[in-house]
């Protein structure tokens, strides 16, 4: 399968914290091609409450921040883990 | 000596348990200027009262316990005490810090701090009050745990007691009140080298307000910004500082099987989701706290204290251990017997390491949990193998080697974040002046792989200047009094509104990437450069102007900060404590933590020699003439 010219893979996704609360499970899988459309499904599917969340999320594919790859645009490839986490505090 | 500050009760005890002489100890208003009170106020004490070279178990080695300015006067947060000593784990400067309930008492009994010295004959406790002191016969609560002596001790007062760890001298013992702990570094073995079961504090006096209308409307505007802040407001509340533990291994920053990875294959098992979904009874907050970041928890039926961050990590996955439930009740064990959770784990953990090369047959083995829980009786009443253990890390590398590998700096075992995945938190554990400890160094890993908007946590070029900044300001915040954690809310709010997986966060990433170009030369100017108040950045400098009368501006702040780094270094360097000892064990510095990632390991040597410089310290890692005049402590010049 392809969106635009960009193939799609199989990858999962991982909600943590307040995220967790809001899906009310672990993780999804799903067909994605970049980090964006990860992102426009949990919206989709999780609605006003986890956009809200989703505006202050870090987002990691498998164990990097994609603030230092592509952000928003990061591709994705098979077996690929995205995390999202909410906010945190501690130490 | 009265002060002519507000925010003092003006008098600081001096105790001497040989001779049982009780007299004042002098702290004048140009201290209080300085060092506000706290940690930095506590080492420019130590420094000034003490010879070189004490052997931290003799009778001259005072424990000094002192709260700062914001202790008790109503400001968020602020239950603050802060207990100083050498350290008999690192030979070098002890500083722990701790909420509870004894801060504020020894307020109200009219004392800003008390210096123990000596050792009394017999086992004793010491209860301060309006009237006065007295030293009381503590026989028959020598032996008790922590919480059974709180409870034995007169009701109504601020308590902080020691454990059988304290009383048998393990050297990462801690002072507990309520179900806090002054947990690092082993001021604990030291009251208990005093025999100095306790000390309580009780009395009516009232922390005087300056400007009692301003400070109350500034403490109400703080307190909506911790209130409102996603982090203080929601994150801490509702998760607890375990709410790490996921984020962490996902990173490859969560320590497993003794920092040999980063990445903990159970995480999921042991992370603050789990420990809120199965094991969450309700969450609690020290005296005027409005975070509330302590988890209750059931263990053997009872409600107790849940584990924090640090200590799930260092008896999670540091141990390969996936049991919340064991951890739950390790902790409780630890608490009770009165020792820091970070270097039981550390040192247990190093020990599976021994036994796993074959350096010490131990019978200890990552993942395995039969037998830790009278392990930790052991370490404590200092049995068997539990004696050994009670040396912590450095000590037992002495005898079995393995070095490269011994996670500790300075001879205090790291805390609960894997520096390879965080360089500038290895930064921080090569140069705290306890060792490595997370809060000592700058917790440069909340901006490389917490916050809202991280910095690369393996570029090196910022992180000195940013490590010197961070420094600065959260030895500042321990000196008034305060908890560390509202300097979470220093990251504006609206900061959390940046899309972390936008276009604008990667920009503002690199922009702080940067930052250094600026902050490098920061330490050149004069404080007056900041003679101002930022409010939505540190409320703490306004509440704390209101609140004593100082003119206490961001420039000032940041200075105590800066001389509480000074004279920590001072005196580490007079015990001879000199820069070859900031460093790293060689997993972190030579390891890759991970082979296809070159930059996976901790490039310490380049980011000391700035860290130096942006501290005006010379290549020795001294602090120079020209930095000690700037911050008026030139008398402490060599």
């Amino acid at each position: 399968m392809k969106a635009g010219n960009v193939a799609m893979s199989n990858v999962t996704v991982r909600y943590y914290a307040t995220l967790r609360n809001c899906t009310g499970r672990e993780e999804d899988s799903l067909a994605a091609a970049r980090v964006r459309d990860v992102i426009a499904f949990v919206k989709k599917h999780y609605g006003g409450g986890a956009d809200r969340i989703l505006r202050h999320c870090s987002v990691f594919v498998n164990s990097s921040n994609v603030t230092f790859l592509d952000g928003a645009g990061t591709r994705l490839k098979d077996g690929d883990q995205v995390h999202i986490f909410p906010p945190l505090g501690g130490g | 000596m009265a002060s002519k500050y507000c925010g003092y009760m003006g008098e600081f005890l001096d105790v001497d348990l040989s001779t049982g002489e009780i007299g004042a100890y002098e702290v004048t208003d140009g201290d209080r200027e300085k060092f506000m009170g706290g940690k930095a106020l506590a080492t420019k004490i130590l420094l000034d009262i003490t010879a070189p070279g004490l052997d931290p178990y003799s009778e001259e080695n005072p424990l000094i316990i002192n709260t700062g300015p914001l202790t008790g006067s109503g400001a968020p947060c602020t239950s603050r005490f802060n207990v100083t000593t050498k350290s008999p784990l690192t030979g070098g400067l002890c500083n722990s810090n701790s909420g509870g309930n004894f801060g504020i008492h020894l307020k109200r009994a009219g004392y800003d701090g008390v210096i123990v010295r000596g050792r009394a004959s017999s086992p004793v406790y010491l209860e301060i009050n309006e009237d006065g002191v007295n030293i009381r016969d503590a026989a028959k609560f020598w032996g008790k745990n922590t919480e059974e002596t709180q409870e034995a001790l007169p009701k109504g007062t601020g308590k902080v007691v020691i454990g059988p760890a304290g009383e048998n001298l393990v050297r990462y013992a801690s002072l507990i009140s309520q179900e806090r702990a002054a947990g690092r570094a082993g001021a604990g073995a030291v009251m208990g080298s005093k025999n100095l079961k306790a000390i309580v504090a009780s009395g009516g006096k009232k922390v005087p307000v300056a400007r009692p209308e301003e400070f109350k409307k500034a403490v109400k505007g703080w307190i909506k910004i911790l209130k409102e802040h996603p982090t203080t407001g929601e994150a801490l509340p509702r998760f607890g500082t375990a709410g790490f533990v996921n984020k962490l291994s996902v990173g490859n920053t969560l320590p497993t099987r003794n920092f040999s990875a980063g990445s903990f294959e159970h995480a999921e098992e042991i992370s603050g989701e789990a420990l809120a979904e199965k094991h969450l009874e309700k969450n609690f907050g020290c005296v005027s706290c409005t975070i509330r970041c302590g988890r209750k928890v059931r263990v053997g039926g009872k409600v107790v204290k849940g584990p924090e961050f640090e200590t799930v990590g260092m008896l999670g996955s540091n141990l390969a251990n996936r049991d919340l439930g064991a951890i739950c009740e390790w902790n409780r064990i630890l608490d009770l017997l009165g020792y820091d959770t970070i270097s039981a784990g550390g040192t247990i953990g190093f020990a599976m390491e021994l036994n796993q090369r074959g350096l010490w047959d131990n019978g200890l083995e990552f993942g395995k949990t039969d037998g830790i829980k009278e392990l930790l009786h052991d370490i404590a009443h200092r049995r068997g193998l539990g004696d050994e253990l009670a040396d912590g890390v450095k000590r037992l590398a002495e005898k079995y080697g393995g070095e490269e590998f011994a996670m500790h700096v300075k001879g205090l075992e790291m805390a609960a974040y894997e520096p390879r995945g965080s360089v500038g938190m290895g930064l921080g554990y090569a140069i705290g002046s306890r060792g490595a400890c997370h809060l000592d160094g700058g917790y440069l890993v909340f901006l490389e792989r917490l916050g809202p908007l991280n910095i690369d946590p393996y570029e090196t070029s910022s992180k000195p200047a940013l490590a010197v900044m961070q420094m600065n300001m959260l030895d500042a915040i321990s000196a008034s009094g305060n908890c560390l954690f509202t300097s979470y809310a220093s990251i504006p709010a609206a900061a959390h509104n940046i899309q972390p997986y936008g276009a604008a966060a990667k920009m503002i990433s690199k922009s702080m990437g940067s930052l250094h170009l600026v902050l490098d030369h920061m330490g050149k100017l004069p404080t007056s450069v900041l003679a101002f108040h930022v409010f939505s950045f540190l409320p703490h400098t306004t509440v704390i102007s209101r609140l004593t009368g100082m003119n206490m501006t961001l420039g000032n702040f940041i200075a105590v900060g800066e001389r509480a780094v000074n004279m920590a270094r001072l005196y580490n360097l007079r015990e001879g404590i000199t820069a070859s000892e900031d460093k790293l064990p060689k997993r972190c510095t030579h390891e890759l933590q991970d082979p296809g990632n070159p930059r996976s390991r901790v490039k310490l040597e380049k980011m000391l020699k700035k860290y130096y410089r942006v501290r005006g310290w010379n290549s020795k890692g001294e602090p120079g003439r020209a930095k000690l005049r700037m911050l008026g402590l030139e008398e402490y010049s060599a």
